[in-house]
């Protein structure tokens, strides 16, 4: 099958009619390249409603239905409270015949809530010869035509999104399931379960009514097996339930995984905001120090202000100073004395009433006034004092504004950063954080109970079988000791037989198939490793479990130690390997539709990838984002041997989307205008 | 698509006639019914075929 056109009308973000024509030729590649949001998963989804009437995507598990609208918001804002009609029509060609699938969708807006329903499916089928067929509007048949080309079954491992690829990689119970289902799907066993489920019921009935007919030992034993056989069932519906539960914890856990991931988006700005307000303390701190030294400054600073008197001030008390008229060089008592002697120190007779006496006299009574002598020689050394210290402490006031000043321009700037990431970031964001982490620790724990539980009933189960095995052994003995051979002991006999022989055919199915997908997909990841991972990882295991499991080079369990990207690499070899099983042959017929898969991997995992999936798929079709697809992975796909297309879907001002085809030739620009 | 029904039919020769009667028996109405409302029909073809087995 090789898909050949889809037209959009009014459908998601595409606004009226749009129309994309994939590459036809085998092998090709179609790339269809958007930013987030520009409606590369609507195509995707249009082609899922289109071909099976579905409207939700794995990647949609969180996601109520009734949430998830397909008419076009615009369109049904400008109509008025009247419905408009949103439609996918999708043409394809099948073994020489070409089908057109038109599925339109009605919705309808009433206040801020939008009804859709879908109301109209046509099919119209043309033959080789150009001969078209009247419409079919019958849904159940074209429904089986659609069938018949496409089986719903194992559509998953042909069109895949990000999502899908993303969920194989972990290791819970979603996965199992996932892995489990794809393989039942593809061998097509759902009768032969269904078999076995009813030989085993049969099996029950027939052990109950030999229980009524016998007696002693050999009852027993069937009574042993009856209540081995209960003890079985108990265990598996506690195991279901248990799973489910296991289920939903890790559906929980991935939900507040989710919500941390978009905290994690905004915690380099949580960062930096803490940063700042640590930069701001500090500022205001030493802001707070530079006050401090100011204030103890402020006297030194207020004697600057008057610094000419003080410098004449002093000028004249120093001059009065060098000339030794303060402090008084001589002392009181020394004067009395020469004037009580009338002698001087010099010998001198210095007699009452004479000129020399008169002086002395004059001296002692100038000298009589001593503390005002005191007085100024406190001034003279206070404004000393003074005058030397003044010129550093006003540098370093001088100083201190300087860097005050400097500073308040620093803790204004951070204020105003700070103002910024408030108006990004909710100031709750650390909080919330805090909260869904302590969920998550809550939930994590659950998770490891229920896993507890599953291993201690997993070996009940055992158990119980191994009980069985011996109890049916004692049966058979007993019957051949009493030589019971009745109709009913044939009859069950006949029934275990039956059952153990399709229990073996159904575990020899899925062996043969865990195989095939285990030897397939450890191909497809020696291709495309980079050469570190090809030396390091030897195998992709499909386990009794259903689980995935990769071998290092030692041949034993690795996968818990492998990057994310390789992840990635494991789950696209997987998902390769069940389109590979599933059309049984090593180039698969049905176009693979993938939606933003190289997220995660390396340049050189996505050159690996480029190159490998053309060679075994007739047609690709790729929606990649802006960071997916750049001028490096655009010249990989241009060398890869086969044709290609390029799409591009355009924001238009009323935030709706245009599909674009560019030629091949013009792509670089595009996306380096990007 | 495997050719689940042939790979079947292949997997049951090694057993016995009135084994594979039955499993192939209980495919065929498995692909219509529940499994209760099989474990009638099953257990109407199990009698059926002991009897034809005791008979000889």
């Amino acid at each position: 099958m090789i898909l050949k056109k889809m037209i959009l009308d009014n459908f998601r973000q595409f606004q009226g009619q749009q129309e994309i024509n994939f590459n036809t030729s085998t092998p090709s590649i179609t790339i269809i390249y958007g930013t987030n949001g520009r409606g590369k998963t609507g195509i995707f989804r249009a082609l899922i409603f289109c071909l099976f009437g579905e409207k939700s995507l794995a990647q949609d598990e969180n996601i109520n239905i009734k949430d998830i609208n397909l008419v076009n918001t615009q369109a049904l804002e400008k109509s008025d409270g009247k419905p408009v009609v949103a439609m996918v029509a999708t043409t394809l060609v099948h073994e020489n015949k070409t089908y057109e699938i038109i599925r339109k969708i009605r919705g309808l807006k009433e206040g801020s809530e939008i009804f859709e329903e879908g109301f109209e499916l046509t099919l119209v089928k043309t033959d080789e010869q150009g001969n078209t067929a009247p419409p079919i509007k019958d849904k159940t048949t074209i429904n089986e035509i659609i069938g018949n080309i496409f089986d719903p079954k194992i559509k998953d491992y042909f069109l895949f999104d990000g999502e899908k690829i993303e969920r194989l990689t972990r290791a819970d119970v979603q996965q199992k399931k996932t892995v489990a289902q794809g393989i039942k799907n593809l061998l097509n066993i759902n009768d032969l379960e269904n078999a076995i489920n009813g030989m085993k019921s049969l099996l029950n009935n027939l052990n109950a009514q030999l229980k009524i007919h016998s007696q002693g030992k050999f009852a027993q034993v069937l009574n042993a097996i009856a209540t081995t056989n209960k003890s079985m069932e108990d265990n598996q519906i506690k195991q279901e339930t248990v799973s489910a539960q296991l289920d939903a914890a890790e559906k929980e856990l991935r939900k507040y995984d989710g919500e941390l991931d978009k905290i994690n988006e905004i915690k380099h700005v949580i960062t930096q905001r803490k940063a700042l307000l640590a930069q701001e303390a500090d500022l205001i701190e030493t802001q707070s120090s530079r006050i401090d030294l100011l204030r103890s400054k402020l006297t030194g600073t207020a004697a600057s202000l008057l610094m000419p008197i003080i410098v004449k001030v002093y000028s004249q008390l120093d001059t009065k100073k060098q000339t030794g008229e303060i402090p008084v060089q001589s002392k009181l008592d020394l004067i009395d004395k020469i004037l009580k002697d009338h002698r001087c120190i010099c010998g001198t007779t210095v007699m009452e009433g004479s000129c020399e006496y008169g002086l002395i006299l004059k001296w002692k009574n100038r000298i009589v006034d001593s503390g005002l002598s005191d007085n100024a020689l406190n001034l003279w050394r206070d404004l000393n004092a003074i005058i030397k210290e003044t010129p550093g402490t006003i540098d370093s006031v001088h100083k201190a504004l300087i860097d005050y000043d400097k500073n308040q321009i620093d803790v204004t700037q951070i204020h105003e950063q700070l103002k910024k990431i408030s108006d990004q970031i909710d100031d709750s964001a650390e909080e919330k954080a805090k909260g869904f982490n302590q969920s998550r620790d809550k939930v994590n724990k659950d998770i490891g109970s229920y896993k507890n539980q599953v291993r201690v009933l997993e070996q009940e189960y055992q158990t119980l079988e191994s009980k069985k095995v011996e109890l049916t052994r004692q049966k058979e003995k007993l019957q051949e000791e009493e030589g019971i051979k009745d109709e009913l002991h044939a009859c069950a006999a006949l029934a275990t037989d039956t059952n153990e022989a399709l229990n073996n055919i159904f575990n020899s199915f899925t062996e043969d198939i865990k195989k095939q997908l285990s030897d397939l997909a450890s191909s497809a990841m020696k291709r495309l490793l980079d050469e570190e991972g090809k030396w390091s990882l030897k195998r992709i295991v499909v386990k009794n479990d259903y689980s995935l499991q990769v071998h290092d080079h030692r041949d034993e369990p690795f996968l818990a130690n492998i990057s994310a990207g390789q992840r990635q690499i494991v789950s696209l070899c997987f998902i390769t390997a069940l389109a590979q099983v599933a059309t049984g042959k090593d180039r698969f017929e049905i176009p693979l539709f993938m939606d933003t898969p190289f997220g995660r991997l390396s340049l050189e995992h996505r050159e690996n990838l480029i190159g490998f999936i053309p060679q075994i798929c007739q047609q690709w079709i790729i929606m990649v984002t802006d960071t997916e697809l750049t001028e490096k992975e655009w010249n990989f796909f241009r060398k890869v041997n086969c044709n290609c297309t390029f799409y591009k879907l355009s924001p238009l001002a009323d935030g709706t989307t245009k599909v674009e085809n560019i030629p091949v030739d013009e792509a670089l620009t595009s996306i380096q205008a990007h | 698509m495997p050719e689940t029904n042939k790979k079947i039919a292949d997997k049951l020769e090694y057993y016995p006639k009135n084994v594979q009667m039955l499993a192939t028996y209980a495919i065929e109405q498995a692909k219509r019914i529940n499994a209760a409302a099989l474990s009638q029909l099953l257990e109407q073809e199990t009698k059926k075929l002991v009897r034809k087995d005791m008979a000889k």
